[in-house]
């Protein structure tokens, strides 16, 4: 007997330009999604990664997002392994790769040093003075860049469910959810 | 009141809520599916928390004991 699967086809989602969409989405979270018209998800992502990204940054005093040019061949203690986290939540991250590139051609930090890499006995007086905060705030930066990655993907490529019945989503893989043939059924 | 003064288990709260938000927010495309599995998320990753602080301090209390026993002198 074949079986008749009867559920709303998922919510068409106007992706618009994916590949504009993902880069808005890294630049600032939840641009992609308000290119897209998905404006309530974009206010979710901008309020959730930013506020995560701000607050992280705010309890470290601004000298736990920044950038080292080292190859972590040759130094791996001091590259900055981190900051490929940060890098994701995009151009509130931004200021810290373009100030190493300048510290790295012997130039000035610009913008008043903002997330230029601190002195030693900054970067090592703000622990006694703030402790367990300093790494609170590092990880909920790492973190921020990691959950825009997860924005960037539904960005270009859509929510993996869209408003069909949970059940059904939760069993539907593309052999579920392909349609029953007669022979199938009768096997 | 300063950071500072805070305990640090408060700072769970923001990234447990900001995890389970973005979370949900990218499998799914409807507001009540979002924050239903929100919900259901933050309050799994509290409980998983919750319970991994409480092996911690046992194994804690278990380490002290045979030196908190001993007598003194």
């Amino acid at each position: 007997m074949t079986e008749s699967r009867s559920f709303s086809p998922p919510k068409q989602v106007d992706m618009k330009n994916r590949y504009l969409a993902g880069f808005l989405a890294w630049l600032i979270p939840g641009l992609g999604h308000w290119y897209q018209g998905r404006k309530g998800k974009a206010v979710l992502y901008a309020t959730c990664i930013l506020g995560l990204f701000f607050l992280g940054f705010f309890l470290g005093e601004g000298r736990n997002v920044f950038f080292r040019w080292t190859d972590p061949r040759q130094d791996s203690e001091n590259f900055r392994f981190s900051y490929f986290c940060q890098f994701f939540v995009g151009l509130p991250s931004l200021p810290a790769l373009i100030q190493a590139t300048f510290k790295r051609y012997g130039m000035d930090p610009i913008l008043w040093g903002y997330q230029a890499e601190p002195s030693m006995k900054e970067l090592f007086g703000v622990h006694p003075r703030l402790g367990p905060l300093v790494e609170i705030g590092w990880v909920n930066t790492a973190i921020a860049g990691l959950l825009n990655l997860l924005a960037i993907f539904d960005a270009f490529e859509g929510p993996a469910h869209g408003d069909e019945p949970e059940e059904v989503a939760k069993t539907a893989t593309p052999a579920a959810s392909a349609p029953v043939t007669s022979s199938q059924a009768h096997a | 009141m300063t950071p500072q003064n805070l305990n640090v288990y408060w700072f769970l709260i923001p990234l447990t809520t900001a995890i389970s938000l973005v979370y949900s927010a990218s499998r799914n495309e409807t507001w009540p599916r979002i924050w239903r599995q929100a919900v259901r998320l933050a309050l799994t990753i509290l409980m998983i928390m919750a319970v991994a602080t409480l092996v911690l301090l046992l194994l804690n209390v278990v380490m002290e004991w045979p030196a908190s026993s001993k007598p003194r002198g």
